[in-house]
């Protein structure tokens, strides 16, 4: 009994905060405007990919590329013929990804301890980490693509065998690197690992992968006149690394909120080697997916040492922690069942198992007690390692709930209000009575929405100006010398002052300051950067007609 | 723009692909970036100096500029020996960014108040100590600190600069949290720079900023010049009970008061260094400093007119701030005493008027130029020509370098000085700061002629020191070959703040306070003196 109700608690705390993500997610899709700051450009992006244009073009004020493979893009403009291209496209995408990488995280701990509640574990702490990820599961933004396709990808490559094997998962990983460059980071231990313990499925899923970043990269390159290269490549290496991270990532990213998961991987590992024995660890279960995991938790690490890395990058490392937290709960609370991450037994998910243990195991032990939340025979007797059945299970349930609670986070918060809704409406009429075109530098979007231009991201125009890769500004900056003019740009409207100067010296010379802002109430993103369209410039000319009823001062 | 992609080209970007995904290194770097050219170590702008070529408005290494001869006092001749080396290094205006006694928000009125905030302000103490390690690379006889040490008169400013000047554990920040003020991502106000929402972003800057660093030290012997920042609040105003509780208070305005209205003769833009900047921006002057040489942009002229106005403004909604105890505000001769027990000098008569022997043969003379009562414009107190006159009898036969905060030629009383140095052939230059400027003009008397030279500030772009080396040289004359140092702080600070520095449009850039090549890495000759 005791043990029922310590199993429905650990599955109450999972269900929770999935279901809450499922809410909040249903009342944010349909918002039309951005839940992050660069969440528009995204959608620029897609279009410009619905549109049949190249993602990688030389950098000017119309249009910089991003520092992204594609595929994110490219399935959102493939949704958008379907529905049209905007934030409920590339969102839906997003939701759909986020809810895959759930399910493959419950998947893959369900298969391999047999553990039902053990996965449903793994995916609500997912779930539950939504806001310290920055709330971006949901958002119109590539990472929830890229982290369920690199959860696939390892999900696949514990089962996988033969050549065969190995080239579905070299496909898996490449559209990963497709959709994010740093799942290279995320699979290269696991890759490793392959090598060494099936060679076969290791070296097919490298040429693989290889032949098709070789390839894809010389296509894009030919198609792209060279500019693929500079965004995905030069331009990320030659961006600067933040200072301070390489420890805050663990205290606070990592250790800091998850403390209680970190305890349960700990005793998991514990108990997993006092009863496997350090001497299986090699070719067994818990090696694969440790890799895994620490490939996950360096591709967040270098993501965050990245100037401008935002919590969204702690996304895989999270993923990780769900996975060896949900592997960890299976490992209590399997009781003296045979099969387990060592193997070691006939049932044993270790590598040389073979691929019937991909759940094979669990469906034949699950349903013995029908009415067991986790699906699993009570032990006879205990072998060594093991916790009593309760003890164990009240164990993971006070852990489960402990760190669901830790990571509860206000729900309103997450949701735009009415006042957003109206400052955005807001924005648009305004930038729809405005003359000519307009550049919204942080939020171009909403301008191409006005039916006001199509324009770089601010935020892109920065990183190709600060990047040592010098042909993209040598490009960028003579577009900007001239494109307010030949672009025929009537008004700007700026975040902050001090973005001025990217536009600078014409938005100096030939445009002033409007008097008032261009919302009467900020339009600030839900989650991310608390910035706002406000700085309203106009062009002289049409300041002196008082465009927009504006009336314009100096600077 | 496109590029014609050949298959070379194709099969190279292939490989790097390839090779990053063998290596698993993506982020790591080296993935096609050119090798960018590195700045030099000791800050020597002869070896490498920062531009920015493309105009994109990011300053990167770039190569360095020799020194080019100067001959309006003297025709070339060799050196035969060098008589001293000295730092300059002026105006780091270390300050306490989040003291409610700052007046940020007069900022967007533009010039005379463009002082009043910086992008970069909360990283002077860093940019501080990177200029040190660059005076420690040059190893000097002696470092002329030119004054405007600090910013606001604040006690924990002046603590935080000497920290940073001795070499102890320097502590940045004031409050609780070390930062609490208009640059926080949390205020809405788009006119401040904000590093963690406004490009080019830093993330963390504002706590980077305000942790604790250990100051390298100046190293050697140091000379302390006063400056109006040093004595007065915002350098101008001498500190009044008013001032001293809202420095030490909870409450900071940081919004345009409403219908706040400038007082005449206080117009926005009526000193914007207009045509002064200009002139200085397009190269070297000739002749003598005339007419506007001293400007400065740490504040306008008239304390009076800015005190009325600061007493309007002070009035409008205000924000709670952590006091801090810190802030105190200090009388000028508690000033005068920190700093000359600070660097071993006697004050007279409460003003830091002093000389000194520096190297072999050559004499420094340090005139204090602050105004007591208020105002950031230099004054020539009536006592001092004479004690002047008696220094450079003193002399004897060594070379005199006049050292002073404001330039002589655009202070009050400055022309009486000036008279002096003329008829003494000994004096071979006069240095000063206040101006940010990096500016060298020869002043040519009947006696052989000195060089006036400012030094750029620490705190606007270009964020330079100076070094003068003064050489002997054939037939009894004498040379200074003089070169500018850039800050060289390890770690990304010090390299940020100069690029905001530069990017800042009220600042350094758009008003060519870097000066031309001739303000800067030149030898000044000065032919043998004529009795």
């Amino acid at each position: 009994m005791t043990r029922r109700v310590a199993l429905a608690a650990v599955a109450l705390a999972a269900a929770a905060p999935l279901l809450v993500y499922l809410w909040v997610a249903a009342h944010r899709i349909g918002y039309p405007y951005e839940l992050d700051w660069m969440e528009g450009g995204s959608v620029g992006l897609a279009a410009r990919a619905a549109g049949g244009h190249s993602l990688y073009a030389a950098p000017s004020l119309a249009y910089v590329g991003w520092t992204y493979t594609p595929l994110y893009y490219w399935v959102s403009a493939a949704v958008g013929q379907l529905i049209g291209v905007g934030f409920l496209t590339l969102r839906l995408v997003s939701l759909v990804a986020s809810l895959g990488a759930m399910a493959t995280l419950a998947w893959i701990v369900r298969r391999d301890t047999g553990v039902r509640v053990a996965g449903l574990l793994a995916a609500g702490l997912f779930a539950a980490t939504f806001r310290i990820s920055g709330a971006w599961l949901d958002t119109g933004r590539v990472d929830s693509l890229f982290v369920a396709l690199t959860l696939l990808a390892v999900a696949w490559g514990r089962s996988a065998r033969g050549v065969r094997g190995g080239v579905g998962l070299g496909v898996l990983a490449f559209l990963a690197f497709f959709t994010k460059q740093i799942a290279l980071v995320a699979l290269v231990p696991l890759l490793g690992y392959l090598l060494l313990t099936r060679r076969a499925v290791g070296v097919a899923a490298l040429l693989t992968l290889l032949g098709l970043v070789a390839g894809s990269t010389v296509a894009l390159e030919a198609a792209s006149g060279g500019w693929y290269g500079y965004y995905v490549l030069d331009e990320l290496a030659g961006q600067a690394w933040a200072q301070g991270v390489w420890v805050s990532f663990w205290t606070d990213d990592v250790l800091g909120p998850l403390w209680p998961l970190a305890a349960l991987i700990l005793a998991g590992a514990v108990l997993w080697a006092r009863r496997a024995g350090l001497r299986q660890w090699a070719r067994s279960g818990a090696a694969y997916y440790g890799l895994a995991a620490g490939g996950l938790i360096a591709a967040a690490w270098l993501s965050r040492l990245h100037t401008g890395g935002y919590a969204n990058v702690l996304m895989p490392a999270y993923a990780a922690i769900a996975l060896l937290a949900g592997l960890a709960a299976g490992e209590c609370l399997r009781g003296g069942r045979g099969a387990s991450l060592a193997g070691g037994g006939g049932a044993s998910l270790a590598g040389g198992g073979g691929a019937s243990l991909a759940g094979g195991g669990g469906a034949t032990l699950a349903g013995a007690r029908g009415a067991s939340l986790a699906r699993i025979s009570r032990p006879r007797a205990r072998p060594r390692g093991r916790l009593p059945g309760a003890t164990a299970a009240i164990g993971v349930a006070v852990v489960a709930v402990a760190q669901a609670a830790l990571l509860a986070y206000p729900i309103a918060a997450q949701l735009p209000t009415s006042a957003d809704r109206a400052a955005g409406a807001q924005l648009l009429a305004r930038l729809r009575a405005l003359p000519g075109n307009v550049v919204v530098l942080r939020h171009p979007w909403y301008a191409a929405q006005a039916g006001k231009g199509s324009f770089a991201h601010g935020e892109a125009i920065t990183d190709v100006l600060r990047s040592s890769a010098r042909r993209g500004p040598l490009a960028l900056s003579a577009s900007l010398r001239t494109a307010l003019d030949a672009d025929h740009v009537d008004a700007v409207v700026l975040d902050g002052r001090f973005d001025a100067h990217l536009l600078a010296p014409a938005l100096a010379r030939e445009f002033r300051l409007a008097s008032s802002a261009i919302t009467d109430v900020p339009l600030y993103p839900l989650t991310d950067l608390r910035t706002a369209p406000r700085l309203l410039y106009v062009r002289v000319r049409a300041a002196d007609a008082g465009a927009a009823g504006l009336a314009a001062t100096a600077p | 723009m496109t590029r014609r992609l050949t298959r070379r080209h194709a099969l190279a970007r292939a490989l790097a692909a390839a090779s990053a995904v063998a290596a698993g290194a993506v982020t790591a770097g080296g993935c096609g970036a050119p090798d960018a050219p590195r700045p030099p170590a000791d800050g020597s702008t002869r070896r490498g100096a920062y531009r920015d070529p493309e105009g994109t408005g990011v300053l990167a290494p770039g190569r360095g500029e020799p020194l080019s001869p100067r001959t309006e006092l003297g025709a070339t001749a060799r050196s035969t020996a060098v008589l001293a080396t000295i730092a300059h290094l002026t105006d780091a205006h270390v300050l306490d960014a989040a003291s409610p006694a700052r007046v940020t928000f007069l900022d967007r009125l533009g010039a005379p108040f463009q002082s009043t905030f910086r992008p970069q302000e909360t990283l002077t103490a860093q940019v501080l100590a990177g200029a040190l390690y660059a005076v420690r690379a040059l190893a000097p006889d002696a470092v002329v600190q030119g004054g405007d040490l600090i910013d606001n008169d604040q006690a924990n400013e002046l603590a935080l600069a000497l920290a940073v000047l001795r070499g102890g554990r320097a502590r940045p920040g004031s409050g609780p949290g070390g930062y609490f003020g208009v640059q926080s991502p949390l205020d809405a106000d788009p006119f401040y720079y904000r590093p963690d929402l406004d490009a080019p972003r830093h993330p963390g800057l504002l706590a980077a900023a305000a942790r604790p660093f250990a100051g390298p030290g100046i190293g050697g012997r140091w000379h302390p010049v006063l400056g109006d920042h040093d004595i007065l609040v915002a350098g101008e105003i001498a500190p009044t009970p008013q001032t001293r509780a809202l420095a030490l208070g909870d409450a900071a305005l940081w919004d345009l008061p409403p219908g706040l209205r400038l007082p005449p003769g206080l117009t926005s833009g009526a000193r914007g260094g207009g045509a002064d900047a200009a002139g200085a921006a397009a190269g070297s002057t000739a002749g003598t400093v005339a007419g506007g040489a001293g400007f400065s942009p740490d504040g306008p002229p008239s304390p009076g007119l800015v005190s009325a106005f600061l007493a309007q403004a002070l009035r409008g909604p205000k924000v709670s701030v952590p006091p801090d105890p810190g802030r105190r505000e200090l009388d000028a001769p508690e000033v005068v005493r920190a700093l000359g027990a600070a660097a071993g000098v006697a004050p007279r008569r409460g003003r830091l008027d002093y000389t000194v022997a520096v190297g072999s043969g050559v004499r420094l003379v340090v005139l204090d130029l602050a105004r007591r009562a208020g105002g950031s414009g230099g004054l020539v107190a009536p006592e001092q020509p004479a004690w002047l006159e008696r220094a450079l009898a003193g002399a004897g036969g060594d070379w005199v370098i006049v050292c002073s905060h404001q330039p002589l030629a655009g202070a009050e009383g400055g022309e009486r000085v000036l008279a002096l140095l003329d008829r003494d052939p000994r004096v071979l230059a006069a240095i000063a700061g206040h101006t940010h400027r990096n500016r060298i003009v020869p002043r040519v008397t009947a006696r052989g002629g000195y060089w006036l030279i400012e030094t750029a500030s620490l705190i606007d772009y270009p964020q330079q020191a100076r070094a003068l080396r003064v050489l002997a040289t054939e037939g009894g004359g004498a040379a200074i070959e003089t070169w500018m140092l850039d800050h060289v702080l390890p770690g990304r600070l010090g390299t940020i703040s100069r690029q905001l520095a530069y990017l800042d449009a009220q600042g350094g850039r758009p008003h060519g306070y870097a000066g031309g090549p001739r303000d800067r890495n030149v030898t000044l000759y000065r032919r043998a003196v004529s009795r």
